[in-house]
C-alpha cells in the first residue's frame, strides 16, 4: 500500500499561514478597537450628569418634571437623553442596535443613571 | 528527479496562493488595528488639559462644566489665561467657532450655557422675584446685609420657596451658592425668606442649553 505524502511546500506555507495570522491576531487582539460614537455619548452622559448634579447634588429626590425639562435644554443637539432616578424615570426607552452612552452616579438618594443616544 | 520537480510545480502554486492570501489576510488585519489605534495620545490629553483649563477659567464661578454667556473666550484671553493652548489649539461651541486653530488632538466636552434671563426680575433684593428661566441661581447667607451695610451674623436664610413649595431648607442658615432647576413653564415665584427684615440675597435666573465644546491641539 502506497503512502499518501504531502508536499513540503505545502507543508511550509501551512506554518507560513499560521505564523502570519499569529502575528496579526495578536496585533488585532492586543489593540481593542473602540466604538468612537459610543465612547463619544458616554463621555457626554457622563459630563450631563455632573452638570445636572452640580448645584443639585441630591439629584434622586428632584421633580422628574423638572429634571426632564432641563435635561432637554442640556442634551446636545442631534440626540435623545433618559434619565432614571428613584423620584422617577424621564426621557424615551432607550432604542437597541444603535451606538449608546450611559453614565451613572451615587447620590443620597440613589442611583441615577442617564443614557443618551443619537437620534 | 526532472519528474519529480515538474509534479511539484502545481504544489508549489498552491503554497505561494496560501501564503499570499494570508498575507493578504494578516495585512488587512493589522491595517484595521493601526487604524483604530489612538495615535494621537499625546496631542488629546494636550487638548483635554486646553479644555479644562478654559472651563477653570472662563467657567461659571461654583459650577462645573458650565459657562456663562456671553462666554468671553478669544484667542488672547484664550492664550494668556491657558498657556497649555499655545498658539495652535482651536475652540468651537455647538457651531461657533471662538478660538480659530487646528491640530491632532480632541477633546469633546459637554457643557451647560448659562444665558442670564433679561429683565427687572432678576433681583432678589427683596426676598421675592418671580423669574422665567429654567435655572434660579442663589447666593445665600455669604452676601447677608443689614440695612446700613454692614454684616449681620444673626440674620439667615432659612427657607427658599418656589411657587409656595419649598426647594431648600436649613434651620441652621442656608450659606453659599444654590442652583435651583425651575419646573416647567414660567414665570415662577421664588420667596427667600431671611429671619430678619433686611438680609439681601442674591439672585439671578438663567435659562440652560446645552452644547459641546470642542478644543483642538498639537502635541
Amino acid at each position: 500500500m502506497r503512502r499518501g505524502q504531502l508536499s513540503v511546500s505545502v507543508l511550509e506555507a501551512g506554518i507560513g499561514m499560521l505564523l502570519l495570522l499569529a502575528v496579526a491576531s495578536t496585533l488585532a487582539a492586543g489593540v481593542p478597537v473602540p466604538d468612537e460614537r459610543e465612547a463619544r455619548l458616554d463621555g457626554y452622559a457622563a459630563d450631563g450628569l455632573t452638570i445636572l448634579r452640580d448645584g443639585n447634588p441630591a439629584l434622586g429626590s428632584a421633580e422628574p418634571a423638572a429634571l426632564g425639562e432641563r435635561l432637554d435644554a442640556l442634551a446636545p443637539p442631534g440626540t435623545r437623553a433618559r434619565l432614571e432616578t428613584t423620584g422617577g424615570t424621564v426621557g424615551p426607552s432607550v432604542p437597541s442596535g444603535v451606538a449608546v452612552g450611559k453614565a451613572r452616579t451615587t447620590t443620597a438618594n440613589g442611583t441615577v443613571t442617564l443614557w443618551l443616544w443619537y437620534g | 528527479m526532472t519528474g519529480r520537480a515538474q509534479s511539484n510545480l502545481p504544489a508549489l502554486a498552491v503554497s505561494l496562493l496560501l501564503v499570499s492570501a494570508a498575507l493578504g489576510a494578516a495585512l488587512g488585519v493589522a491595517g484595521g488595528a493601526f487604524a483604530a489605534a489612538d495615535r494621537h495620545a499625546l496631542a488629546d490629553q494636550r487638548a483635554e488639559a486646553v479644555a479644562d483649563g478654559l472651563l477653570r477659567e472662563f467657567g461659571a464661578p461654583g459650577r462645573e462644566n458650565a459657562l456663562v454667556a456671553p462666554v468671553g473666550v478669544n484667542a488672547s484671553a484664550l492664550r494668556e489665561r491657558v498657556p497649555a493652548a499655545g498658539r495652535s489649539a482651536g475652540v468651537s461651541l455647538g457651531n461657533r467657532t471662538l478660538v480659530e486653530g487646528s491640530g491632532a488632538g480632541m477633546a469633546r466636552q459637554l457643557v451647560s450655557i448659562l444665558t442670564p434671563v433679561p429683565g427687572p426680575n432678576r433681583s432678589l433684593a427683596d426676598g421675592n422675584a418671580t423669574v422665567s428661566g429654567s435655572v434660579a441661581r442663589l447666593e445665600l447667607g455669604s452676601n447677608a446685609t443689614n440695612a446700613t451695610g454692614g454684616t449681620n451674623d444673626t440674620e439667615r436664610v432659612e427657607w427658599v420657596r418656589v411657587d409656595g413649595r419649598p426647594v431648600l431648607a436649613n434651620r441652621s442658615g442656608l450659606t453659599g451658592t444654590y442652583d435651583i432647576p425651575l419646573p416647567g413653564e414660567g414665570p415662577h415665584r421664588i420667596r427667600v425668606e431671611p429671619t430678619g427684615t433686611a438680609s439681601r440675597v442674591r439672585g439671578v435666573a438663567y435659562n440652560e442649553s446645552g452644547a459641546v465644546l470642542r478644543v483642538s491641539a498639537d502635541a
